[in-house]
This record gives structure tokens, sequence and C-alpha cells, in this order.
């Protein structure tokens, strides 16, 4: 496949979260806010890009059954380097994202990538494939995170965790300024959200609203590739059953001409 | 049998180049994390007591344990003056923990802070922003609580720890003061 | 230490802080395996035996070797080899001496080793018994007995939950769900229910 494909397959078409399901597990504990989510997906941004790099570099010296280990042992480098950069230098994002930072070496998606794609292609096919993969699933977490942001709180937040390019931690969307002059000062925005979508509970219910609304487009294309498939086959039937008539006919006027 | 030689020798080289690396990275993070957790517990200290402090310059600390209450005594940088104390404690309720802190100087209650908490968050966001401002500037000896508010578990969590560190106070350092 | 710590760290990590609803450790294997209620059971049997042993060599090797020589930091891959060589020996012993639990777990036992829930239990359990600046907050053999039992809570807690989502499921399929919800969606939103409902488990310890 072209370079252009192998780059933006990751997005749509073979996203990790919404069409292979997998990474589930940092799919529903960071989406809490914007912020955690992008974060995580930087950081496996960084960790996939790196790690098929490195293996896409040594794929022919690593043999196969030293593969696993060794795979595992380079995964766990990146993933700890990322750890340790990350408490150092945004120590508010490390210590929410918890125990999920270590946990990106278990995300079945860096693995997957390294033994589907990466141990077989060359370097720069497989870091293509690891940055479209990785930004594929950072674009998923964030449609999560800004969901369930928006749905809690009514607004998102930004500069609570990422520091960068704000000194005060600013609220990029609120709806106060409209609502405020209708309802009165006293109405804020956040009290009135559904809260329960920054707990466990709503981080379900809301992938599961996501990806129930990604499936019905889903169902819907296959309706109607079904529906095209149904009248191509009926209008072919017809075709053949018209094709047979005109050939009886001839036949039956060949016969008549050889008789007279 | 070789080539089993080979692969162990390429495994052990990926995972001494992987231990040099991160002990590299380690070299470099490890004191940026040191003092990140010692700026962090500034800040908190400091939100306290309702004052800017920077440590070495205005003030040194001393931590003490007394069966679950952490009591920090702040004092100027030679140990003479006592600046304030400042007792910070971890109390459950049924949705979770939350860890408080009270800042109190010469008998006076500075600030109540609430550190962390495994509640629910716009529960705990709510005592934040209305029930912790009553707390200032009353005395050690006579603490008036609300009482009713919109989030009764996380608001008692506070309290308790208000309360037992008063009476500590009130015990130990009242007289002192 | 006095057996009430060990009793409530049990149920504290079984219902309370349950490994699926609450911490979202052990997600893929809850969407992907609970669709039958045998395998299921099998499948928890595994992890939960995985699951005890790898927090104690685990928490064994931090306390003993990782902290005195000072390069806790490689703790992710130690603990990651570790779990994995775990599976390999798991999958061996189980061929050998029982080949039809062999045959009925098939392709579930290597995906053990990228199941948050274990990873997740082993770095939890440092995390609480160890403070923010690493030192330890109680003696090794505390520390050992603190970690096995959460450990055996958190596996029972997740067999309880797929077990009892694998039966939710069966029912499930055979009911009329709309297109767009078949599958993991619909699953996804009872396992919120199944959350929600789990929250007033919180008032149990107090």
């Amino acid at each position: 496949m072209t370079k252009m494909e192998n780059f933006t397959k990751g997005f749509f078409k073979e996203n990790p979260i919404f069409v292979y399901l997998l990474g589930m597990c940092p799919a529903l504990a960071v989406t809490s806010t914007f912020e955690t989510a992008l974060g995580m997906g930087l950081m496996v941004i960084f960790v996939l890009a790196l790690s098929n790099f490195v293996i896409s570099l040594f794929r022919n010296v690593i043999k196969d059954e030293i593969r696993t280990p060794a795979y595992i042992v380079i995964i766990a480098t990146l993933v700890t380097i990322v750890d340790m950069v990350s408490a150092a230098y945004v120590p508010v994002l490390s210590e929410s994202l918890g125990v999920f930072i270590p946990l990106i070496v278990v995300n079945c998606l860096i693995l997957g990538r390294a033994e589907s794609f990466a141990s077989k292609n060359n370097v720069v096919d497989s870091i293509i494939d690891g940055v479209g993969m990785a930004l594929g699933f950072t674009m998923a977490l964030v449609i999560i995170g800004i969901t369930r942001e928006f749905l809690a709180t009514g607004g998102i937040m930004w500069g609570d965790y990422l520091p960068f390019f704000v000194s005060e931690p600013v609220n990029l969307l609120t709806l106060d300024w409209i609502l405020q002059p209708i309802l009165g000062s006293d109405f804020t925005i956040r009290d009135n959200m559904f809260s329960m979508f920054s707990m466990p509970a709503g981080a379900f219910i809301g992938l599961g609203f996501i990806l129930a609304v990604i499936q019905s487009k889903k169902v819907k294309k296959e309706k109607e590739a079904a529906a095209l498939m149904k009248q191509k086959i009926a209008e072919a039937k017809a075709k053949k059953a018209a094709r047979l008539k005109e050939q009886a006919a001839t036949d039956a006027l060949a016969k008549k001409g050889a008789s007279a | 049998m070789q080539s089993k030689l080979i692969s162990g020798f390429i495994l052990f080289l990926v995972a001494a180049i992987s231990g040099g690396i991160i002990f590299f990275i380690n070299d470099i993070t490890a004191p940026v994390i040191a003092q990140n957790l010692i700026d962090k517990q500034v800040a908190l200290f400091s939100e306290a007591i309702d004052q800017e402090l920077v440590i070495d310059e205005d003030f040194i600390y001393t931590e003490t344990d007394i069966n679950g209450l952490t009591e920090y005594v702040l004092t100027t940088p030679d140990g003479e003056t006592v600046i304030g104390y400042v007792y910070s404690q971890r109390s459950s309720n049924n949705y979770g923990d939350v860890d408080v802190m009270v800042g109190i100087i010469d008998g006076v209650i500075q600030n109540v802070v609430i550190v962390g908490s495994t509640n629910t968050p716009t529960f705990v966001k709510n005592i934040e922003k209305n029930y912790l401002e009553p707390f200032k500037t009353q005395s050690t000896t006579a603490v008036e609580f609300d009482s009713k508010t919109g989030a009764t578990y996380t608001y008692t969590s506070v309290s308790q720890v208000v309360t037992e560190a008063v009476n500590y106070y009130n015990e130990t350092r009242g007289d002192a003061s | 230490m006095s057996w009430t710590v060990f009793a409530v760290a049990i149920i504290n990590a079984m219902l309370i802080n349950n490994v699926i609803l609450a911490q979202f450790l052990g997600i893929c294997p809850f969407l992907g395996v609970s669709k039958k209620s045998t395998s299921s059971v099998g499948m928890s049997g595994a992890v939960l035996f995985v699951m005890v042993i790898a927090s104690m060599v685990t928490y064994t090797i931090y306390a003993l070797v990782l902290v005195p020589y000072g390069v806790e930091y490689i703790r992710t891959i130690v603990f990651i080899l570790v779990i994995a060589s775990l599976v390999q020996f798991v999958e061996m012993i189980i061929k050998k001496y029982s080949k039809a639990l062999y045959k009925s777990l098939g392709v579930y036992l290597p995906l053990i080793t990228t199941n948050c829930a274990i990873l997740g239990v082993a770095i939890a359990n440092i995390s609480t018994l160890y403070a923010q600046d690493g030192q330890a907050i109680y003696t090794f053999w505390q520390g050992f007995g603190l970690s096995t039992v959460t450990a055996i809570g958190t596996g029972l807690g997740f067999g309880l939950i797929i077990f009892t989502f694998s039966l939710i499921r069966e029912r499930l399929d055979g009911n009329n769900v709309p297109d767009a919800w078949k599958g993991v969606p619909i699953s996804l939103v009872t396992a919120g229910i199944m959350a929600l409902a789990f929250i007033g488990l919180g008032g149990m310890l107090s």
C-alpha cells in the first residue's frame, strides 16, 4: 500500500479503539478529561513510533525464539523512559494517569503492531504505521475525552494537567456566557450537567454510546450494501431471463425458417 | 546450539542497552522528581497557613506522626521561632478517603485545605468552593461547623480532621503559643 | 497486624474497589471472553492463579532486590518479564497435567500476559506499600501478606464480575437488541449499570 494509505489507515478504517477494540483499559480510565486523554495519546505515539522503529531496525537480528522477550524488553524500556520523564516534567498529569502509564506496556496495540507489522516491514514503513495507528488511537481517546468532559462539566479545561501555552488553567469552552444572561448569574453550567460521566459508570455508558453511534453507521452501510447487492442480483436475473427469452425466440424463428 | 547461544547473546545485549538507557535517564530525572515532591509539599504548607513561603529561606519544618495525625512544625530557618503548625490527616468515609490539611498560627485557624480525595469530584469541589472559607480566622477554642451542607460525607470527614487537629493543638501547643 | 486488616483488604479489593468496574483493569478479556459462562470460569481461575503468584513474586523481588540496590525504576521491565515467564510456566504445567483444561482454555492462556489486571495489581501493591519518597510503610512479611491478600481479592472480584457478566450476556444475545447496539455497545452500557450498582457497596466498610 502507498505511504499515505499506510499513514491514514489508523484513523478510520483500522482505528485501534473503534474498530479493533484494543486498548480498552486506557480508553475508559484516562478519558475523564480532554487533557488526560491527550496526554496519554501523546505518550502512546512516542512509545509506538519508537518501538516500531527499533523493532523494525533489528528485525533480522532478533530471531524467532527470543522474539517475545526481546520485544517486551524494548517496549518496557520505552515505557519506563516515558514514565520517568513525565513524572519529572509534568507531575500532575503523571499522578492523574497513575498506574496507566506503566500499563502502556501491556497495551495490545503496541505489541500487536510490533508482531504483525514492524517485524516484517522496513524501517520507514514501520515508523509511518506506528505514528498513524497511534494518532488514530489518540484521536479516539480525545473524542471520548471531550464527550465525557463536556457532559460532566459543560466545558473543556486546559492547563490543569498540561501546563503548556497558558499560565493559568483556562476553560476552553464554556456556555456560561450564553446561558447566564438568560438564566441569572447564579447559574453555572457545571452544576447542571451530568457529573456521572466523570465516574467509572459514566465511562462505560459513554463509550457504549459512542460505539453504538459508530456501529449504527456501519450497520447502515452494510444494509445499503446488502440492498445494492440484492438489486444487482435482481437486475442480473432479469437480464438473464430476458436473454433466455430472446434466445428461445430466435431458436423458434430459426426452427420455423428451417422447416419452411 | 550455536544459534541458541547467539540468540541468547542478542537478548542479553538488548537488555544491557535498555538497562543502560534507563540508568542514564534516571540520572537526569530523579533529582527533578525529588524536587517536585518538595515543591508540592511547600505549596501545600503555603496554602494551609495562607502565606507565601519559600523553603530554606522563610522556613524549615519538622514532621511528627501522632497516631495517624501528622504534625508539621514550621520554624524560621534558624529553628528559633515557630511560625505555625500544620496538621494533616486522612479521613475515610463511605465514598473513599479525604486528605485534609489544617494550618494554625497562634490559636487561629488559617486555612483548611483538601489535599486529595477519592470522593466524587463534584462533591469535593462543592465543599472546596463554599464551605472551607468559614474556617478561616476561627479561634481553635471554639470552632463552628456548618450544620447543613449539600454533601455531608465529605464535609463530615473534613470536620473530623479539623476537630482532631484543633484538639491536639489546644492540648499540647495552646498555652505555649 | 490484626487479621481484620487482611479481611478488610480482601473485601476492598473484591467489591468496593473492584478491578473491572472501578479500576478499569482487565477490560479486554471482560469484553472478549465473557460470552460463555463455562469459558469465563476457566479464564478467571487461570487469572486468579497467575495473579496471586505474580503478586507474591514481584513484591518479593521489589522488596528484596530492587529497593536495596536502589534500582526501583526498572520495576516495569522486571514485573512484565516475571509475568510473561509465569504464564509460560503455567501453560506448560497445564499442558502436561490436564489436556482437557488446556484445550478448553486454549488461546486465552497467552493472552493473560497482556491482561492489564495482573500488572496493574502488582504495581498498585507497590504504590500502597511504599510511600511517595520510596520508604517502606510495612515490614516485609506484613507487606507480603497484604499484597497476597489484595491479589486474592482482586482475582476473586475479577472472576465474580466476568462470570456474572457472561450470564447476563448469554441472555442479551437472545433478546431483541437494536442493530446498532448489538455486541459491544450494549455490553458496555450493562457494565456501566453494574458499576453504578457496585457504588452502593461502598458503605460496607466504615
